[in-house]
């Protein structure tokens, strides 16, 4: 049995670091138009992924993501455009911003179950264009702002090519997913785990709602400000159409395809979901049906989502083919 | 100032009308099955949709357009609910699969919506054209009609669930699920009723508003939003307080766009949502689930 395992993880880290390996050496084979998309992927990645923690993991029925990353694309837009600081303090204040907005999410929430809180989440998202509109002066309204500048780090513009926001992705791609693999798997991520399942019974072993709940949201929001600070400076626009309900689909796409609460298949759907998307780009109408169905089609089909599959192959196969190896050739290993 | 002030209450009741109609069918679903619809903004748009298909494509009198409607609304809201909510029922997690999946479904909607009629912004005749002027107000036939027509639902529902038989199962069901069951309610089926009443009840506002206003697929997710502050602000699943939610809110956009402007309307009924969760979460009326 414990071979079995140990082969098993083996075989899944071998694969996770021929993954990366992949993706770290991509720039030299790919041209910009993929680089850009596999970008775009290490960012929504990010987002999703920390949806994933806040939705799938302490089971809050949390619509703000979007708003948060809205929040921290333009905080970090405003401070560069009109202050002249380094681009790189964006980056700490998209994340702060954010942050300090989920706190704010957060603390109505205690009071409110399930429901109530997608709804009142839902509207926050809906009021953020609004309060953009009216600090059109510092926010350009509905055209935006243009012109962000690019980071730059020793001398080197990042504007000069792609490869440079393709590694600083990446790397805020794997810092972030460790980040979150780690709160999932600390005692932290227990709690939240533990306040999803029974949250009556897991306040009476001294779990402290309000404390999670709060955790969760500013840690949550704090990364997806992060991530939308990034994305501005890597597009150098940044407008309400961000919270526009195509990419609001899309992200909870990658949710929900991935499996609620599973950490690596909704990084994987994040990918899956960006192409996707790219691909059917000039499909019009199209999209939204092919979307809404599959949304659909996988929460009544596949409820794990992608996740789930790969389990259930991955499952299958172990049955067969390690049971019947240990069987045969390490007999003595179980007496 | 007297003038604009009852100008103001005259647009604030025709709104008040509208909007309870409008959410209404949201509250009544989840109230009794638990469903919080995300496609009633697209039942509520196709509605319009298909009254403008009927009336202005085929040329059909609006009254029979009208009631092919609501029925087509209330067969497709049945259908659905057997289709999509009866499996996931049967499952665990329900809130949040339910919402996900009527999201999903809401995407496909605005998706073909856009795919049949057409991405084209479409307007409808006025149900009677004409104003009412007398002295120094006015008020368009129109809006005597739909408020009529409005008073007319709202009053034929509480009869419906206060007087008969379904009704009162209904009733039943969104007090004790369980309880429901063991007198022999068919709860299943009640559900698929409830979800149709819904549709239907989405497709009559939608035939109201779309001569007022225009068609085209964002007013969807524009309804969808309204509806859904209206709802919590009278707390979920209690018609009586999405009634008086809608007076309230529906008086507030009327005040607020004579005496501030439009642009104010959206951040006035955040305020006013933010304020009524942070002094009574549950909203005017409702009750934890």
């Amino acid at each position: 049995m414990e071979r079995d395992k140990r082969n098993a993880n083996f075989r899944v880290q071998s694969l996770l670091i021929l993954c990366l390996a992949g993706l770290a050496i991509f720039p030299a084979i790919a041209d910009d138009y993929y680089l850009h998309l596999i970008i775009i992927c290490f960012i929504w990645a990010v987002v999703a992924s920390a949806w994933n923690l806040i939705m799938g993991y302490a089971g809050i029925f949390s619509f703000a993501q979007l708003a948060f990353f809205a929040i921290g694309a333009y905080s970090s837009a405003i401070l560069e455009c009109y202050s002249g600081l380094s681009p790189w303090l964006g980056l700490l204040a998209g994340g702060i911003m954010a942050g300090i907005a989920g706190f704010i999410i957060g603390i109505p929430c205690f009071r409110l179950r399930g429901l109530y809180i997608v709804l009142v989440t839902m509207a926050f998202h809906q009021v953020i264009p609004v309060f953009i509109k009216i600090g059109s002066k510092w926010t350009g309204g509905d055209v935006g702002m243009f012109a962000i500048p690019h980071y730059s780090i020793f001398g080197y513009n990042f504007g000069g090519g792609k490869i440079y926001y393709y590694y600083l992705t990446f790397a805020l791609f794997l810092g972030f997913n460790a980040a979150i693999y780690k709160i999932i798997r600390s005692k932290i991520g227990l709690a939240f785990v533990a306040l999803r399942d029974s949250d009556t019974f897991a306040e009476s072993l001294g779990v402290n709602r309000e404390k999670y709940n709060l955790i969760v949201f500013v840690i949550s929001a704090a990364i997806t400000g992060v991530m939308g600070a990034v994305y501005v400076h890597y597009l150098q626009v940044a407008t309400p159409r961000l919270l526009e309900i195509e990419i609001f689909v899309g992200t909870i796409m990658m949710v929900v395809i991935g499996g609620l609460g599973k950490f690596p298949g909704v990084i994987i759907a994040s990918f899956l979901v960006t192409f996707l998307n790219e691909f059917l780009r000039t499909a019009g109408a199209i999209r939204p049906i092919l979307f809404g169905g599959i949304i659909m089609a996988v929460i009544l089909l596949v409820p794990g989502g992608l996740s789930s599959l790969i389990e259930y192959i991955v499952g299958y196969r172990k049955k067969v083919t390690f049971s019947a190896f240990t069987k045969a050739q390490l007999p003595s290993n179980d007496t | 100032m007297l003038n604009s002030l009852v100008n103001a209450l005259i647009s604030g009741i025709i709104l008040a009308g509208l909007y309870a109609v409008m959410s209404m069918g949201l509250t009544l679903i989840y109230g009794v099955g638990r469903i919080f619809n995300f496609a009633h903004g697209f039942f509520i748009l196709w509605g319009g949709y298909l009254v403008w298909f009927c009336s202005v494509k085929y040329e059909m009198h609006y009254g029979l357009a009208a009631l092919l409607v609501i029925s087509c609304a209330f067969l497709s809201g049945y259908l659905i609910d057997r289709v999509l909510l009866y499996p996931l029922r049967r499952r665990e997690n329900f809130a949040i699969n339910s919402v996900l999946a009527t999201l999903g479904l809401a995407i496909l909607m605005e998706g073909s919506g856009d795919v049949i009629f057409g991405t084209r912004i479409k307007t409808i005749d006025k149900i009677v054209d004409g104003t009412l002027i007398w002295g120094q107000f006015g008020i368009t036939y129109h809006d005597i009609v739909s408020l009529g027509i409005t008073i007319a639902v709202l009053l034929a529902l509480e009869a419906f669930l206060r007087r008969s038989v379904l009704g009162t199962a209904m009733r039943a069901i969104s007090q004790d699920t369980d309880g429901a069951k063991i007198v022999g309610i068919n709860v299943d089926a009640l559900y698929s009723f409830t979800f149709g009443l819904s549709a239907s009840l989405a497709a009559v506002s939608g035939i109201l508003i779309a001569p007022r206003y225009f068609i085209a697929s964002f007013v969807g997710w524009e309804t969808l939003f309204k509806a859904i502050i209206i709802v919590i602000f009278g707390g979920l699943g209690s018609v009586r307080g999405t009634f008086i939610s809608a007076l309230i809110l529906g008086m507030l956009e009327a005040f607020v766009s004579m005496y501030l402007g439009m642009f104010w309307v959206q951040p006035m009924w955040f305020i006013l949502l933010i304020v009524v969760l942070f002094v009574r979460p549950m909203g005017l009326y409702g009750e934890w689930a």
